[in-house]
């Protein structure tokens, strides 16, 4: 589903990210983890057509992101940490936009219902200035899943949420992966990413420090046998 | 002991320092280098010798009339300061500020203080760039004495802005209200008399004896009517800028810096809990600006759509995914203050040109019809660049927009036509109405003419005010750094900075103008001139040429777009 050959990005001199190669299969959900300036948020919106890669190839559901941008485009959602709303738009309205944008047939029927699902159902009026940060990002987030991505990126998703919204996304996120969408999550939260991703990415420097499951990873590594999660990313980052 | 003013000292000065070396780093990229050494050639070929001129050699008289619409303007601007909505951009600090400097031990005057200090750097550039402006337009004496009024006037211009928004801000109690009464009605009052005395009774004879009898009527009634008491304020202010000479100058100088100085007692005297409209303002701000992109808060920053102005616009679930964008802009558009702004206008032109036209009788009814046509043109000049509902709001949310799935190009064409199908109904309703209520039925001529050219306008409309916004969204694109981004365009702190981006704009499309200006030519001539044929043939031809330019200029920007890293933006 997602097909990331040679990934490179760099400014200037500094190379952000270095000769990245991975692939996330549907269903699979993939853990971007790393240290600050690792690299993990160029990788995203490299992934996500939001910067161009200075070298390497990125295909999204079968389509390259370079060559055919918008069939990518239109397989996937991307969930960023700062929600970024339109200000004139209210929350209904943003739904109907990205309903229109991604060619949802059913977007009218769906919104309600997302919108419940996020408890935003008696916001559906109100314009974003008048949301909380949570809120703001519980719309982003129904924003993105309206169109029923084949490939779901979040970055920090659960940033601003309070706890019934995190165990509301973790849940989401989880659902998602089974029904067979391909996930990248990036987060901090270790604890959050060995609850939910059937794989590892640690990146370093913008290098790919170890990728596979958390078991594999330490089965490479046998000075990290019985290690927790946290202990494992300190050794592979340090 | 803590030196809160030491600290802010440091802040503004290393901010306008690493300011001034961004942008002079800027001019490292081919592009920005490039329009850099052509806008200097153009403007030292314009408006050379702005500052070479000396004293009274190169003076050009002013006419009383410029500084009397200067004057007006001025007055107009401050009264709706008072009357209108409450100008808390004024107040607006960077979300940076309100998180740094409202929690730190800083007394509220010297946050005010360093507010006005602050907005030093933008007024010092709009004052270079109207003193070479002003030599060609014929105001004022030596250079030096241009800068020094202009700064001076801008300076309190600024201060009277802040001291109005601080009284006005919050719904006071005691002595607050009683000057929030006071401000308003004084304004008022000074508003009523004018209008009463000069604006009323000149459009009166604009209507019986034409334009000329009825300005000069205006003109004479605000120097001696009751009305010179009201407008007196506005003349002080710049008398300075209309000087002939340095003995005309230091007087009215002098006047202008003590305005200053009492301007400067009044709002640093002021002691009002500003905090909290500030840190909204700057909260609404952080909200355009995307991510704390940097840039300084207008009118417009505080403006945020209030939940009963619900404007409802439809849009079918299926279809061109292109048109959502063209939706959102449009709707962005009908939803903010620039919306209400403009029917304000139109209503007011509207109501004094019916005042003008009288009876309504057929050559009452002319001034009503040039009124119209007149604000059809200016909105075809200014509308491109007063209706930002486009790339120069959208860009800030460049990361978001690269996600959509739609070609640069699309993208970029769907961001083009909300602005531009606004502008051309808005100037088509303008236009037809002026034709209806043209002495003698509307008919331009003969019956056919009229028909020609009626079907023609439209195309033309669109072509011109597609190239104009085509245009305006590119110096967006290629020069995010020295275009303001954003819903509002900067307040007049930015007015240098809005001037440059407007004659480069304009400069741009007099040059994109001219092969449909041939092409159209060219096709009035071999098809008749000013036979129907000919009339319709020349539109026809120059409109499809022009839209063949701006098709042309939306594909490269749309390459433009798809290689611009958000990172490049603000």
């Amino acid at each position: 589903m997602i097909e990331v050959v040679g990934l490179s990005k760099s400014y200037g001199a500094v190379m952000a990210v270095d000769r990245l190669s991975f692939s996330v299969a549907p269903g699979e959900i993939l853990g971007l983890v790393g240290p600050n300036g690792a690299g993990k948020t160029t990788t995203l919106r490299s992934l996500c057509g939001i910067i161009s890669p200075t070298a390497g190839t990125i295909r999204i559901a079968g389509h390259d992101l370079q060559s055919d941008a918008p069939k990518a485009k239109a397989k996937l959602a991307f969930i960023p940490d700062e929600p970024q709303l339109f200000d004139y738009l209210t929350v209904e309205d943003h739904l109907r936009f990205v309903g229109r944008l991604y060619g949802v047939t059913d977007a009218a029927a769906r919104a309600p219902a997302l919108l419940d699902e996020l408890e935003l159902g008696e916001k559906a009026r109100a314009f974003p200035g008048e949301l909380s940060r949570g809120m703001k990002q519980k719309l982003a987030i129904a924003c993105g899943l309206l169109h029923r991505p084949e490939v779901l990126i979040l970055d920090e998703p659960l940033t601003g949420l309070d706890p019934s919204g995190i165990k509301k996304m973790r849940d989401t996120i989880a659902a998602r992966g089974r029904e067979g969408t391909a996930v990248i999550l990036s987060s901090h939260l270790l604890h959050l990413v060995e609850e939910l991703c059937t794989r590892l990415l640690v990146i370093h420097r913008g290098r790919c420090v170890a990728i596979g499951t958390q078991q594999g990873i330490i089965a490479e590594r046998p000075e990290l046998m019985g290690k927790s999660l946290e202990e494992v990313f300190l050794a592979l980052t340090s | 002991m803590i030196d809160g003013t030491a600290a802010l000292v440091f802040l503004s000065l290393r901010t306008a320092r690493n300011r001034i070396t961004k942008q002079i780093s800027r001019l490292k990229t081919p592009r920005y280098a490039v329009a850099a050494v052509f806008g200097v050639g153009y403007m030292a070929l314009v408006f050379g010798g702005g500052f070479s001129d000396s004293g009274a050699a190169g003076m050009n008289q002013p006419s009383i009339s410029l500084s009397v619409v200067f004057a007006i303007g001025l007055a107009a601007t401050v009264w709706f300061w008072w009357l209108g909505p409450p100008p808390l951009g004024a107040l607006a600090f960077q979300p940076a500020e309100v998180q740094f400097l409202f929690p730190a031990p800083l007394s509220r005057r010297q946050l005010i203080g360093y507010r006005l200090v602050r907005s030093q750097l933008g007024l010092l550039i709009t004052c270079v760039i109207w003193t070479v402006l002003a030599r060609r337009w014929g105001t004022g004496a030596s250079p030096l004495l241009r800068f020094a009024s202009t700064w001076a006037l801008l300076t309190v211009v600024g201060l009277h802005r802040i001291g109005a928004a601080l009284v006005l801000a919050g719904p006071g109690r005691g002595a607050r209200r009683a000057a929030q009464w006071v401000g308003r009605g004084v304004a008022a009052a000074s508003a009523a008399v004018v209008a009463w005395y000069s604006i009323i009774p000149g459009l009166l004879l604009w209507r019986d004896q034409g334009a000329d009898a009825g300005f000069d009527r205006l003109v004479a009634s605000l120097g001696s009517t009751p009305a010179r008491f009201a407008f007196a304020p506005f003349r002080i202010l710049v008398a300075p800028l209309t000087a002939e000479s340095f003995d005309g100058w230091i007087g009215p100088f002098g006047l202008l810096v003590g305005i200053g100085v009492a301007h400067l007692v009044w709002v640093l005297g002021m002691n009002v809990a500003f905090e909290e409209v500030a840190a909204t303002a700057a909260a609404n701000l952080a909200r355009r600006v995307a991510a704390m992109k940097a840039g300084q808060g207008g009118i417009g920053a505080i403006t945020a759509p209030k939940a009963s102005k619900r404007t409802r616009l439809p849009l079918a679930p299926v279809g061109q995914p292109a048109v959502a964008i063209v939706w959102k802009n449009t709707l962005a558009f009908l939803r903010s203050g620039a919306f209400r702004t403009v029917m304000i206008l139109t209503g007011f032109l509207l109501v004094a040109a019916q005042l003008a036209s009288g009876n309504g009788d057929d050559r009452g009814s002319a001034p009503l019809a040039l009124s119209l046509a007149t604000f059809a043109v200016m909105s075809l000049v200014m509308g491109p660049r007063l209706v930002r509902n486009d790339l120069r709001h959208d860009l800030q949310s460049l990361a978001l927009l690269k996600t959509y799935p739609l070609s640069g190009k699309a993208i970029v064409a769907a961001q083009i036509a909300s602005p531009t199908a606004l502008l051309v109904g808005f100037q088509v309703v303008l236009l037809v109405a002026a034709v209806v209520v043209f002495p003698g039925g509307g008919w331009l001529g003969d019956p056919a003419t009229t028909v020609a050219a009626v079907a023609v306008t439209p195309l033309l409309l669109v072509s011109l005010n597609g190239m104009s916004v085509a245009i305006q969204n590119g110096a967006a694109l290629l020069f995010p750094g020295w275009v303001r981004l954003g819903a509002d365009s900067g307040g007049f702190e930015a007015i240098g900075q809005n001037m440059l981006v407007t004659f480069g704009g304009f400069f741009v499309l007099v040059a994109a103008m001219v092969l449909p200006a041939l092409v159209g030519a060219a096709a009035w001539y071999s098809l008749g001139a000013f036979t129907p044929l000919g009339i319709a043939g020349a539109g026809v031809a120059g409109s499809l040429v022009l839209g063949l330019e701006v098709a042309l200029l939306i594909g490269a920007l749309g390459r433009v777009f798809e290689r611009t890293d958000p990172s490049a933006i603000g």
